[in-house]
């Protein structure tokens, strides 16, 4: 059998995340390119054809950030607006598109886009001189993983493919073969459990919620209780300082024909830094009346309205562990049925309970905590606490990655370290396999 | 399975057979060499006390460990098992991690008539105690 002789050149890693999608070179320490997993588009009224009429003022958002090239696609004539400077700049009638819905691959024009600008705007090769590995989720169908295979060797025509399960090399960058791996991303919150390197699938528990619903609720939360209204940057022209408490004083832009996508991934850019910046979860079982009693942190939104906040630190990431109780439905929009929604520490719980009594112990004390929504300080602490009280008599023991890059790109480094060793060409599913077999081999090879 | 590819030495093996076979052994460390190519014996001891065999460990990096394990069952009666380890600290660096959990069911497969497996990121999770309450629960 002819296998791909790995060590010569560089393979590409790409880990394709709900909210960003990270690329870049086999056997590197971190990625090169991280873009948000978002394809911006125009949507065109007939004889609009070229209404990227960019006026001044969001040429000046642009310059802030140096990652603004365009990609251009083939085979559709319509333009593409890809990485953060892009798609973060106001045009009118951009629609924002991901690849993913809850956690597979649905959208497979926007999943070639973001592939399309990966190697010819981030990376700048062929990919038709190189290797490429990809991440995929624990839950990902046979019929998605072919499909990839062959978009991998037929359109982009690479030397060899492999794709791995993100659990799995979660767990291996932890130093582990068998733990419990609980993934809190943008869009979905997963518990796996691998055993010796393979997933237990009868055992995968995940909710589709993540990091994004959290930052929705961050917003309905402030909002309703401070009465204000979040103005995500995109709009705002000019403010003034204020003190804090006092309504904001700033001049809005008009910006009509703003898309729903748009404005939501505004909002969540915004929201995102608030949790990043002042949210904590409760180490210890939630007491309001405790909790109040902690400090004050202040924070400033973009149009300049600033207060100090207290209890919402808590409540907001809150959701995570008692989503039946700390969930607000939103007026004016549909209800959120929250029956069947579980804590994360649930959801490890329930996940466990579905494997084998032997390896139970193992499971629980070796829960590795990955994904961007899991940061939060004080989470570990809590899922120990409540770990404990759910299942008492265990050892339970919770590694998570004191370094965020880690834990954000965890995925993404695994594949780097594995795909780079000179002995991981025999896994490979080389060009030649490929054709002599077809995309079948991905289910036997990568399984 | 997402593998490393990692080969594992003929003296893996014959070192197993010398402890599980002739007895001639009571602990082998295993390294995977720095190339990252094959798992190849670092050490072995003929005899030796459980915390020699821990303090063998490095602190700072990975390693497999095969031990034969003395202890009493909960009936009173004397037991010997061997019992094969994973040492993965946290502190070793994420490469070396990766690695050897990528490799580990490669050299498990190899050593025939494990009675027990520790996956270990520190000393507690290697100690006598926390062993000997996985060898009995087995």
């Amino acid at each position: 059998m002819t296998t791909y002789g790995g060590d010569e050149i560089s393979a590409i890693v790409i880990d394709i995340g709900s909210s960003l999608s990270k690329a870049g070179w086999s056997g590197e320490d971190s990625p090169k390119v991280i873009v948000p997993s978002y394809v911006g588009s125009i949507i065109e009224d007939e004889g609009n054809k070229n209404s990227t009429t960019i006026n001044a003022d969001t040429t000046l958002i642009n310059d802030v950030n140096n990652n603004n090239s365009i990609n251009t696609s083939s085979k559709k004539n319509n333009k593409k607006y890809i990485g953060d400077g892009q798609i973060s700049c106001w045009r009118e009638n951009m629609e924002l598109k991901n690849p993913l819905k809850n956690g597979l691959i649905e959208d497979w024009d926007t999943l070639e886009d973001l592939w399309d600008y990966i190697f010819n705007e981030g990376l700048m090769i062929d990919p038709s001189e190189h290797p490429l590995f990809v991440s995929e989720c624990s839950w990902n169908t046979r019929n998605i993983r072919e499909k990839l295979t062959e978009l991998a060797f037929e359109k982009y025509q690479v030397q060899a493919f492999y794709v791995a399960k993100d659990a799995v090399l979660s767990a291996f960058s932890s130093g582990r073969s068998t733990g419990l791996i609980l993934d809190s991303g943008g869009g979905t919150t997963s518990a796996v459990p691998v055993s010796d390197g393979y997933v237990l699938k009868k055992g995968i528990i995940k909710q589709n919620f993540g990091g994004d619903f959290l930052s929705e609720q961050a917003a309905a939360l402030i909002e309703s209780l401070y009465n204000i209204t979040i103005i995500p940057r995109y709009k705002i022209k000019s403010k003034e300082a204020v003190d804090a408490g006092i309504p904001a004083k700033f001049v809005e832009y008009p910006r009509p024909n703003t898309t729903p996508s748009f404005h939501q991934y505004a909002m969540n850019q915004v929201m995102h830094e608030f949790k990043e910046t002042i949210c904590q979860v409760s180490e210890n079982p939630y007491r309001e009346s405790i909790l109040k009693g902690r400090p004050l942190k202040c924070y400033e939104f973009p149009n300049g309205y600033n207060n100090s906040f207290g209890i919402e630190r808590f409540k907001i990431p809150e959701i995570m562990i008692q989503p039946r109780e700390f969930i607000i439905q939103k007026p004016n929009t549909e209800p959120i049925d929250t029956t069947n929604l579980l804590g994360i520490h649930e959801l490890i719980y329930r996940s466990i309970n579905l494997c084998d009594v032997d390896i139970r112990p193992n499971l629980y004390s070796n829960i590795v905590l990955t994904g961007g929504n899991t940061l939060f300080n004080g989470l570990m602490d809590r899922l120990n606490n409540e770990l404990s009280m759910l299942a008492p008599g265990t050892k339970v023991r919770i590694h998570a990655s004191g370094n965020s890059a880690e834990r954000k790109f965890g995925v993404w480094n695994g594949g780097s370290i594995l795909s780079s060793l000179g002995t991981f060409h025999q896994l490979w599913i080389s060009k030649k396999e490929y054709e002599e077999i077809g995309k079948s081999i991905v289910e036997k090879r990568c399984n | 399975m997402a593998a490393s590819g990692v080969g594992v030495k003929d003296e893996c093996i014959n070192a197993f057979q010398d402890l599980k076979l002739g007895r001639k052994l009571k602990y082998i460390i295993y390294k995977i060499s720095d190339n990252f190519k094959e798992v190849v014996v670092e050490k072995t001891g003929e005899e030796g006390e459980y915390d020699d065999f821990i303090a063998s460990l490095p602190e700072n990096e990975c390693r497999y460990a095969v031990y034969d394990f003395n202890y009493t069952n909960e009936e009173g009666g004397k037991r010997t098992k061997i019992v094969f380890y994973t040492w993965s600290p946290d502190t070793a660096r994420i490469k070396m991690k990766m690695v050897y959990a990528a490799t580990k069911e490669a050299i498990k497969k190899k050593l025939d008539g494990i009675y027990v497996e520790v996956q270990c990121t520190d000393l507690a999770e290697a100690s006598y105690e926390t062993v000997l309450e996985k060898v009995n629960r087995k």
